[in-house]
């Protein structure tokens, strides 16, 4: 056996424990002869692997443990690219994992407790495919709120922190500024991302009080 | 040592979860099975006492195919965890090409987490095994009941107490609810696989 083999076994061998071992949606799927919606089940692996993630990080603040959580959340966010609400709530996990990345064990007390509740809500929406879409603005309204809460509560402290030492900060502007550069630039994006949205959703809003046969065939 | 037996081309793997009574070690192999015996076709093997403790050892084999013209096949073990069960500990060990240490998060047991790896150590030995140079990964389960309020051991505690000069792999896990169980299974068996290459040479 010579070295290209040594690779091919333990390769080999990692390939078919990925196979044997790959964690999948088996139920309802092919039960009916159907084939499995394969989005679906990598959306519900990635949701389940993101829990993990969470719960490592609410464990120990590491950043392998981060790292891992912020690409799991970007590959959700590409599974769920035609879920507007969904996109909103995933980009406001990867804002906390990004902040709590910069600030690790100085983070808000509150950190993860947002991001629990944020994943609850995305949680909550993604395995209800069929809940109305006024129930997943409710949830996404309450998880938005909260998120505000928190950043409001968040920024003033490092404000304060600023005004009260300028001298400090002056010298030492490296811990603090990229933080809060980062936060309000993830701020910025999602608020652009929530005002979008209710713009579109008014705009319709008012289409639809304009026109309120729009849409009906009328012969 | 891996079992390879070149006539009939068969490799056996053998992979022993080891710690202290009731650390999670027949869970982790329960979870595999239930999760997963649609794939693996295998039975769990156990054999328990009354009060629902591994009495000698749990075993789940299953087959990960043929490689290179042979057959891979794995064995997941657990020893008793209790300390009286020593002697079954040791028989549980012979040939073990890798040790998952499941060790207990709850504070509690903390003392009962350091004996048992020093227990290991002991029987190994035995076997002229040195506990720094055989595949090892170390898993600090049940973290699921930091939730629960319940008093907790921190993973830098873990791994001051435990792995501090073995530098083994480690990751925190929970059996009950699966996470990292397959991870730490994936990765103890790629542990092994250069000494299996090894043999095949």
């Amino acid at each position: 056996m010579d070295a290209k083999d040594d690779q091919t076994l333990s390769a080999e061998v990692g390939k078919r424990l990925d196979m044997l071992f790959e964690d999948e949606d088996t139920s309802g799927a092919g039960a009916a002869g159907q084939p499995p919606d394969r989005t679906a089940a990598t959306g519900k692996r990635l949701l389940e692997a993101v829990k993990a993630d969470i719960l490592s990080v609410d464990w120990e603040i590491t950043d392998a443990a981060i790292t891992a959580l912020i690409e799991r959340l970007t590959a959700l966010k590409q599974v769920c690219a035609s879920d507007k609400i969904a996109l909103i709530l995933i980009q406001m996990l990867i804002s906390l994992g990004r902040y709590i990345k910069v600030r690790k064990s100085k983070a808000h007390v509150q950190s993860m407790n947002i991001m629990k509740s944020v994943f609850a809500g995305l949680e909550k929406i993604l395995a209800q495919p069929d809940l109305p879409q006024d129930a997943k603005m409710k949830i996404l309204r309450v998880q938005v709120s909260r998120f505000h809460d928190f950043q409001t509560q968040v920024m003033p402290a490092a404000a304060r922190r600023r005004a009260k030492a300028p001298a400090v900060v002056q010298r030492t502007a490296e811990p603090v500024s990229p933080e809060l550069q980062l936060l309000l630039q993830n701020l910025a994006e999602e608020l652009k991302v929530v005002i979008r949205d209710e713009f579109r959703r008014l705009k319709e809003e008012i289409r639809s009080w304009r026109n309120p046969h729009d849409g009906y065939a009328t012969g | 040592m891996a079992f390879v037996n070149p006539k009939t081309r068969e490799v056996q793997i053998k992979i022993v979860y080891y710690g202290p009574g009731r650390g999670g070690k027949t869970t982790n192999l329960e979870y595999i099975y239930n999760k997963f015996n649609h794939r693996i076709k295998t039975d769990l093997v156990s054999l328990k006492t009354h009060g629902d403790r591994t009495l000698f050892f749990d075993f789940l084999p299953f087959d990960v195919g043929k490689i290179l013209g042979y057959d891979v096949r794995v064995q997941l073990y657990t020893v008793p965890g209790q300390v009286k069960y020593d002697s079954t500990r040791k028989l549980v060990l012979r040939g073990v090409d890798g040790v998952v240490f499941v060790a207990d998060c709850m504070a509690v047991v903390r003392r009962k987490n350091i004996l048992s790896l020093k227990n290991l150590y002991e029987n190994l030995s035995d076997y002229n095994k040195s506990i720094f140079k055989i595949p090892l990964v170390m898993q600090y389960n049940k973290i699921d009941l930091a939730e629960k309020g319940i008093p907790m051991l921190s993973p830098q505690i873990l791994e001051k107490d435990l792995n501090a000069q073995l530098k083994a792999p480690s990751m925190v896990a929970s059996a009950l609810t699966g996470l990292n169980v397959i991870k730490t299974m994936k990765k103890i068996i790629m542990l092994t696989m250069p000494t299996v290459q090894g043999q095949l040479k």
